[in-house]
This record gives C-alpha cells, sequence and structure tokens, in this order.
C-alpha cells in the first residue's frame, strides 16, 4: 500500500476528473489518501480550477500542499463535500452517514470563490438558477468524524465553510478573506443537527458572521434533516475566533423552530474591526434574535447552557443579547473606545433565566451604557462592572 | 523547470556553492522563480550569513534537520527586512510558513519584519524570534531558548495567536514593546500591539513577560491565558508613568508563579488580573 496518490498521476480532461481519478486510485489502492500539490500537470499552471466539486468518501485524507484553487467562473459547485451530499434519498438516510473525512493544508494553501456567480439568496432556485446550499466552498452534510484544517478562504459566494446534520468535527487554523459586495458572506456556519465540533483559531474578515450557529428550518434545512436524529446544536467548544465580520457577529449563536442550541463553550472572541474604516461589526458576539424563524420562534430553554469568556469587541456593542436566554454566563468582556454599549438588547427586548456577566470593562467614550436593555423579562446578573463612562 | 515544479519543492542539496547558506539561498530563491514556493531541508547545514525568505513560502524542516548559525544578524528573516525602502503597506510580505519536527533545531535568530501570515510551528530554535510590523501571526508548539529574550513583539504588531510554547530566556521569556524599533516605521501602519492572544505555555524567565510602551503607542486588546511561569509572570510598565491607556484591555488568568503574577509599574486600564484581586 502507497503513502498516498498525487494527482497529477490521474490526469484526466479537467481538474475534477483529474482529482476524482486519483480519489479512485487512492480507494483502490487502500492507502485513501490524495495529496494534491501546488503544480497542476494538465494545465501547468500553479492552480486547480473546479466547476463541479470534489466529493469525498468516507475514511479518506485529501491533502492540499501549498496549492490554490478556486471555483470556477459560472460553475454552481462546492470546491469540496463529502460523497452525494445532495442526493437527499440517499443523505437522509441515517445508514449513509458519512465517515472520518479529513481535508488538511500544507503550508500555505488558498481556496476561493473566484468571480462570483450572480446567485443569491433572492435568486436561488428562480431563472434555472439552482440552490444557495452549492455555494459553500466546503459543504457537509451527515459526516460523523470531519477534520478541515489550515486553510485560507478567499471570495466565498456566500457561506464558506457549511455544515449540516454532521457532528464530531475539528475546524482548525482557518483564515477568511471577503469583501462584501454581496449579502452573506459567512466564515463557518453551524446549521442544524451539528454537535460535538472543536473550533479553534478562527481568523480573517468576513462579509458577515464569522461563525454562526444557526439552527433554523427556513432554508431548505428541512429537506436535510435525518429521521431519528436530532436538529439541535449541541456539545460545542470554541477556543480563538478572532476576525472582523463586516457589519455582523464573530460569533452568532440564533435558533428557531424548535431547534436548541445547548452546551456550547467559547473561550476568547477578538473583534477585530476597525471602527476607523467606517465599518464595524454589530458586536463580538450576538445570542439570539426575535426573527429568522419559520414555524415558531425559540422559547425559554432553547438557548440555554452556554459559557462565554473573554470577549474583546470594537463594535457597535460587546454582546447582544436577544429573545431568549438561559443558564448562560458571560465573563471577562471588554469594549473599545468606539463601542456604543455593552451589553446591549434589541428593541424587542429579551427573556433571561440565570445570566449573569461577570467583570464587564465598558470604556464608555461614546454616547450608550454599559447595560443598554429594554423590555428584559427576568434579570441580568452583572458582576464588577467598570464603567469608564 | 518542469521537474522541479512536479516534485514540488526545492532542496538545498540541489544546488551548488561553496556554503549552505549559499546554496540554501539558492534554493529559496529558486521555490520562488519557479513558484513551487516549498523548501525542504534535511540534514545538517553550517551557516554563516543571514538567509532571506521570500513573500509566500514554506520552509519544512525535516525530523533531526540541524541548522548552525556562524554568521552575524538573523539566521533567518523575510525579504522585506532586507528592503528598506519598501518600508510601506503595500510591500508587505505575506505568507511564511516555518514548520518543524522531532529533533528539528534552527540554532540562530529568527526575525521578522513587516509581514502578514506568519506560521511557526513545531520548530525548535536556540535564539531569540522576534517581530516588527507584522499581522496575523501564529505560534504554536514552538521551543525557544535564548540567553537574553526568546520571543519578541515589538511596535506594529497585532493579531497574533501564541500557544502551547515553551520559552526560556536569560531576561524576561517575552518582551510585548510597542516602543521597541529595530527597523523603518512602515507608512500605513500603526506602531500599537494589540489583538494577541498567548496561552497554554511555559515561561522560564524573570519577568516571563515584559510589556512595555511609549507616549504615544501602547498594547492593548491582549488575552494571556494560563502560564506556568518561572520568575514573576508579567510586568507592565518600566520606570517612567505612561498614560494608563497604554496598556489597556489586558486580561492575564492562571498565571502559574510562585513569584507574583502580575506587576504592575505602571497605571492600566480595565485590565483583568483575577490573581491580583485575590
Amino acid at each position: 500500500m502507497r503513502e498516498y496518490v498525487n494527482a497529477n498521476e490521474a490526469l484526466r480532461e479537467d481538474d475534477h476528473g483529474t482529482v476524482t481519478a486519483a480519489i479512485r486510485l487512492a480507494v483502490e489502492d487502500g492507502c485513501r489518501k490524495v495529496v494534491l500539490p501546488r503544480y497542476n500537470a494538465r494545465t501547468k499552471e500553479m492552480k486547480w480550477t473546479f466547476s463541479k466539486a470534489i466529493e469525498l468518501p468516507s475514511d479518506f485524507t485529501l491533502v492540499l500542499d501549498n496549492c490554490f484553487l478556486e471555483q470556477a467562473k459560472g460553475s454552481y459547485d462546492h470546491l469540496i463535500t463529502n460523497e452525494r451530499s445532495h442526493d437527499d434519498a440517499y443523505m437522509n438516510d441515517p445508514a449513509n452517514e458519512a465517515k472520518n473525512i479529513a481535508v488538511l493544508g500544507e503550508g500555505n494553501v488558498i481556496l476561493s470563490g473566484g468571480e462570483h456567480n450572480h446567485l443569491l439568496e433572492k435568486t436561488g432556485r428562480k431563472y434555472g438558477l439552482p440552490s444557495m446550499w452549492y455555494q459553500p466552498i466546503l459543504f457537509w452534510r451527515n459526516v460523523n468524524g470531519l477534520r478541515v484544517e489550515n486553510l485560507h478562504f478567499q471570495h466565498q459566494r456566500w457561506w464558506a465553510v457549511t455544515h449540516i446534520m454532521t457532528r464530531n468535527a475539528v475546524l482548525k487554523n482557518l483564515d477568511f478573506y471577503a469583501i462584501p459586495h454581496v449579502p452573506n458572506l459567512d466564515g463557518i456556519d453551524l446549521r442544524i443537527g451539528c454537535s460535538q465540533f472543536h473550533i479553534e483559531n478562527i481568523t480573517g474578515r468576513t462579509g458577515d458572521d464569522v461563525v454562526a450557529f444557526t439552527a433554523l428550518k427556513g432554508r431548505g434545512e428541512v429537506s436535510m434533516m435525518i429521521p431519528g436524529r436530532d436538529t439541535d446544536i449541541h456539545d460545542v467548544t470554541v477556543k480563538n475566533v478572532k476576525g472582523d465580520a463586516n457589519t455582523c457577529y464573530p460569533l452568532r449563536l440564533l435558533n428557531h423552530d424548535g431547534n436548541r442550541i445547548y452546551n456550547i463553550d467559547v473561550d476568547t472572541i477578538m473583534d477585530s474591526s476597525d471602527p476607523a474604516s467606517g465599518v464595524r461589526s454589530g458586536a463580538a458576539l450576538s445570542i439570539g434574535s426575535p426573527f429568522y424563524f419559520s414555524k415558531s420562534q425559540a422559547v425559554m430553554g432553547d438557548t440555554r447552557d452556554i459559557r462565554v469568556k473573554n470577549v474583546y469587541s470594537r463594535g457597535n456593542q460587546a454582546v447582544i443579547l436577544n429573545h431568549v436566554l438561559q443558564d448562560t454566563t458571560i465573563s471577562n468582556v471588554h469594549t473599545f473606545s468606539d463601542n456604543v454599549n455593552g451589553i446591549y438588547t434589541m428593541p424587542d427586548g429579551c427573556e433571561l433565566e440565570n445570566v449573569t456577566v461577570d467583570h464587564l470593562y465598558f470604556a464608555g467614550e461614546n454616547a450608550g451604557a454599559a447595560v443598554c436593555m429594554q423590555k428584559v423579562k427576568g434579570t441580568l446578573e452583572v458582576r464588577h462592572l467598570e464603567d469608564g463612562a | 523547470m518542469e521537474i522541479t515544479k512536479l516534485v514540488g519543492y526545492t532542496r538545498p542539496e540541489g544546488f551548488p556553492g561553496k556554503s549552505d547558506a549559499v546554496k540554501i539561498q539558492k534554493a529559496l530563491n529558486e521555490a520562488e522563480s519557479e513558484d513551487v514556493r516549498k523548501v525542504v531541508f534535511h540534514g545538517q547545514y553550517t551557516v554563516d550569513s543571514t538567509l532571506y525568505i521570500p513573500t509566500q513560502t514554506e520552509l519544512v524542516f525535516e525530523a533531526g534537520t540541524v541548522l548552525t548559525y556562524v554568521g552575524k544578524g538573523p539566521l533567518f528573516t523575510n525579504r522585506v527586512a532586507n528592503e528598506p525602502d519598501k518600508a510601506s503597506w503595500s510591500f508587505e510580505d505575506s505568507l511564511i510558513y516555518l514548520k518543524g519536527a522531532p529533533g528539528a533545531l534552527l540554532t540562530g535568530d529568527l526575525s521578522f519584519y513587516h509581514a502578514r501570515y506568519v506560521v511557526l510551528e513545531q520548530l525548535e530554535i536556540e535564539g531569540n524570534v522576534s517581530f516588527e510590523f507584522c499581522r496575523e501571526v501564529r505560534m504554536e508548539d514552538d521551543v525557544i531558548s535564548s540567553p537574553a529574550t526568546a520571543l519578541t513583539v515589538s511596535r506594529g504588531c497585532n493579531n497574533f495567536i501564541l500557544q502551547r510554547l515553551t520559552l526560556k530566556g536569560g531576561e524576561a521569556a517575552v518582551r510585548i514593546d510597542a516602543s521597541l524599533s529595530k527597523g523603518p516605521y512602515v507608512t500605513g501602519k500603526d506602531a500599537d500591539v494589540h489583538e494577541l492572544i498567548f496561552k497554554d505555555s511555559v515561561l522560564d524567565g524573570d519577568p516571563g513577560i515584559r510589556m512595555c510602551a511609549n507616549e504615544t503607542d501602547g498594547i492593548f486588546n491582549v488575552q494571556i491565558d494560563h502560564l506556568k511561569v518561572s520568575g514573576d509572570g508579567i510586568v507592565i510598565g518600566e520606570g517612567s508613568a505612561l498614560p494608563k491607556e497604554r496598556f489597556f484591555n489586558l486580561t492575564a488568568q492562571a498565571i502559574e508563579t510562585e513569584k507574583t503574577a502580575v506587576v504592575l509599574k505602571n497605571e492600566t486600564k480595565h485590565c483583568f488580573f483575577p490573581e491580583q484581586e485575590k
């Protein structure tokens, strides 16, 4: 058995054909590992271009070695996904859960959305265009055991790295760069049914949330549900999210429609947006919203057991708490001179049960308040406040 | 050459030269000119002059590799550090990746200036590692020892992630200093030091971390967490009193030391030092 198959050993008519053939060779050999090198021997360029997604089988490792991958101009598909990820009948069978897939960057690896294909949320599934679910650069559906490490993403066309009904995953050392010329250029999205994730060292600049946990049922998620599997987002650890979320949030937690978010541990969120640029994050952390539901809003108990520590914001607020929240602690929260408020709630208000903010440092140099909340049911306990105002 | 591109990297052994330094520099330059962007080291090298790393280059030091430096200045630096006329925003070097392996050792200083996306991973270094006007830096699982300071983060540095480091210095193990300058000021960059994350590391030095600033440039938004330190944990400030805004939004928690976790020699603003609150 070989150590791996080099993609240049399996040249075909296009890059998708080449890599697919290399994957087949690796499966037949038993090594189940393909290395995609920097040099593309077919085109003689330092670039790989894909109009169709690389589909990875279970128990497989794809190593990207200092290479540049790009979604082809005018294409409507991912760069990388698990096998048959858009075959609903196949994917929604629990027995077809994909397992143990790794995409590992070696050195300096860039995955690019290339030139935008004009597929937007308002045009998805219209005018002959496909669903937006084909837009992410990496798309993982019904995977158990996933590693994605050491990659730079540029110019994503929508949510760059998207997970649905996926569990036991490690996402590490992922960096983003997006110019927000179209909406919703998130970095990492966990949608319904994602659990047991470890997310670490997420950096860069996105066109929307850097990391979003969104347990909703209004974007086609219903067709991706798997019988017998829960649709909650839970048991996730997040460490070191340091990014500029355009006007949105480095970390957002949002759930409705009977889906819950719970057992989330977050250590260090740094909002690196630059107020001097005129565009800054809405907040470093946002939990909940009265909007975005399809069938029913979240109720008390649906968003709970969240522990966040070490929050540094340069945005309009440091932390936004909306709608409902239970059994949550947020500690060591720092604002910058340009923050308007420390802890904030949108005009629709919120209901809180056993929610504590501990050690809040509010710079207070703008008109605003360390705690600016309205229509609050329940209480927010704030301990150790240093208010610069 | 096609063969170089297919191999995907260069090796110093593939080049003629009267010294290892000449061969290594040729390997770095060829990796750039052939656009393979990767140099692999294996074996023993004696280097007698500074090596300049081009932008977008990965250096891989295979297990057991030893680079012994006998020259002056740093062992490695990035190319723009040697081009003072490029001290402006648009000439930033980027994507410099140094990856080590068990038994790989670099003896000599590493100095990075005006660079973005620098990664140092699994390296053992006998020398000082320094950064000036660098951003988006990640150092993980490195062992660095120096008779002076092991790690220096000086003016204009921001957005660093430093984790699982073992650092030994003859004085401070780490110096974070917004007032410290070696190269020219980079037009278009600010000189403050900010957005640093430093965690889960062992520091043998007294103090573990020394933080300094000046009247105009300071340190802010720093998260320091879970350090084991032989001397005082963190010393903030030096002799002259600076405005408290020069040390702003700093957190130092879980600092294990038999001496003092945080020593304040200057006023600070909105800093969280829980050991001090006990």
